[in-house]
């Protein structure tokens, strides 16, 4: 008989009950991700800091975590106002205008990955990632990023236009 | 893959009662402003309410209820980081309530100590309603505070609005749009930095 597979939010369950050993579990899965969020959004340098303050803002608030919700969403929240705490601390956002970058010929735009999403708002960036990336569904992201179904597509759609003026040349 | 800040953390995996479901406190956060608008009726009387009539209150109410719960539910909803809501419709709400102040009102002479008189009464109570909605939400998610705070501030600051409003029996235009409809900001402000100030003193300790 196959065990039933124990979850993410199983884990967080545990941890809010006061048992240190679902932290091992919980950090081997969300850490990853975390980093990839954060490499993506163009703070590669300071990735590290960022995931272990990202770490103490889940272990501050874990108690604003509510047993019926998915996980993930949650940690997003958390990994985003971490991000934003960041951005206001540091004030080098280190973002290339899209106007300077529309202005190069499109033969010499190097199409890596990082590069063009650094060309996106934040915002945009950030649906991308947790669509693309993360491969988050769309109610999913809603939820971690604040936003609404409606706002999550509005936001996708400027992005995908965007991404295609840049490589194509084609609003 | 382990991190020397985990074990920190283990160190401090005392067990935590997570927040309750969202209209839980939307309701208490309602419940505490009513409670503080009867506290006021009961003190002081209903003299302003009888002086405005049925079509005033019509439009005055409505305001005032999406005002209350409008603030009550993004306090409630931004004690989460994933949380959803907005101000907007708690304003719509207060901007419905001047209407009901404006058709209410009447020709006369302003006079600013009336104004000031009604700033005085109302302001304990609108404390009593900021303390107590920092009291239910006080577990909110830091990053969050502000929000909440603001929330909490608009909350009591209606609070300010129908206590006053209910007491005070003058009709003068002046003294109801600049009296009753400008002061609750003001008692927003002041809720607002008492909740402030109370997070703060909170993380703190």
């Amino acid at each position: 008989m196959e065990a039933a597979k124990v979850t993410l939010e199983d884990h967080m369950r545990r941890y809010q009950g006061g048992d240190p050993s679902a932290l091992d579990p919980l950090y081997r899965d969300i850490s990853p991700r975390l980093k990839t969020i954060f490499r993506q959004s163009g703070q590669a340098s300071d990735l590290d800091e960022l995931v272990q303050e990202t770490w103490f803002q889940i272990h501050r608030s874990r108690h604003t975590w509510r047993p019926t919700e998915a996980l993930l969403p949650w940690i997003y929240s958390i990994a985003r106002h971490v991000r934003a705490n960041y951005y206001r601390r540091t004030s080098r956002r280190g973002e290339v205008e899209l106007s300077e970058r529309l202005s190069v010929p499109p033969t010499e735009l190097s199409y890596d990955w990082e590069q063009l999403l650094n060309e996106l708002p934040e915002s945009q960036k950030e649906v991308l990632i947790l669509m693309k990336v993360e491969g988050r569904s769309i109610e999913e992201v809603a939820a971690a990023t604040g936003t609404t179904v409606g706002s999550v597509k509005q936001k996708a759609h400027r992005a995908y236009a965007k991404l295609r003026a840049i490589l194509g040349g084609n609003p | 893959m382990s991190a020397p800040f985990l074990d920190q953390l283990k160190a401090d995996t005392r067990p935590v009662s997570p927040l309750r479901p969202a209209w839980q406190y939307a309701l208490g956060a309602s419940l505490i402003s009513l409670l503080v608008v009867a506290l006021g009726i009961r003190i002081m009387g209903t003299k302003g309410w009888y002086s405005l009539d049925t079509i005033a209150w019509a439009l005055l109410l409505p305001g005032l209820a999406l005002t209350l719960f409008g603030s009550s539910w993004a306090a409630a909803q931004w004690m989460g980081p994933t949380g959803r809501a907005t101000l907007h419709m708690a304003l719509a709400g207060y901007a419905v309530g001047l209407g009901g102040l404006f058709y209410a009102g009447e020709s006369g002479s302003f006079s600013p100590w009336l104004a000031f008189k009604c700033f005085l009464i109302a302001t304990p109570f609108v404390t009593v309603t900021a303390l107590g909605s920092f009291f239910l939400l006080r577990r909110s998610f830091g990053p969050r505070s502000n929000s909440t705070a603001l929330a909490a501030g608009l909350l009591s600051g209606t609070v300010g609005f129908l206590v006053i409003q209910i007491l005070c029996p003058i009709k003068e235009l002046g003294h109801l749009l600049a009296g009753h409809g400008i002061l609750p900001f003001f008692w927003g402000f002041l809720a607002y930095s008492t909740v402030k100030l109370s997070y703060s003193l909170k993380s703190r300790l």
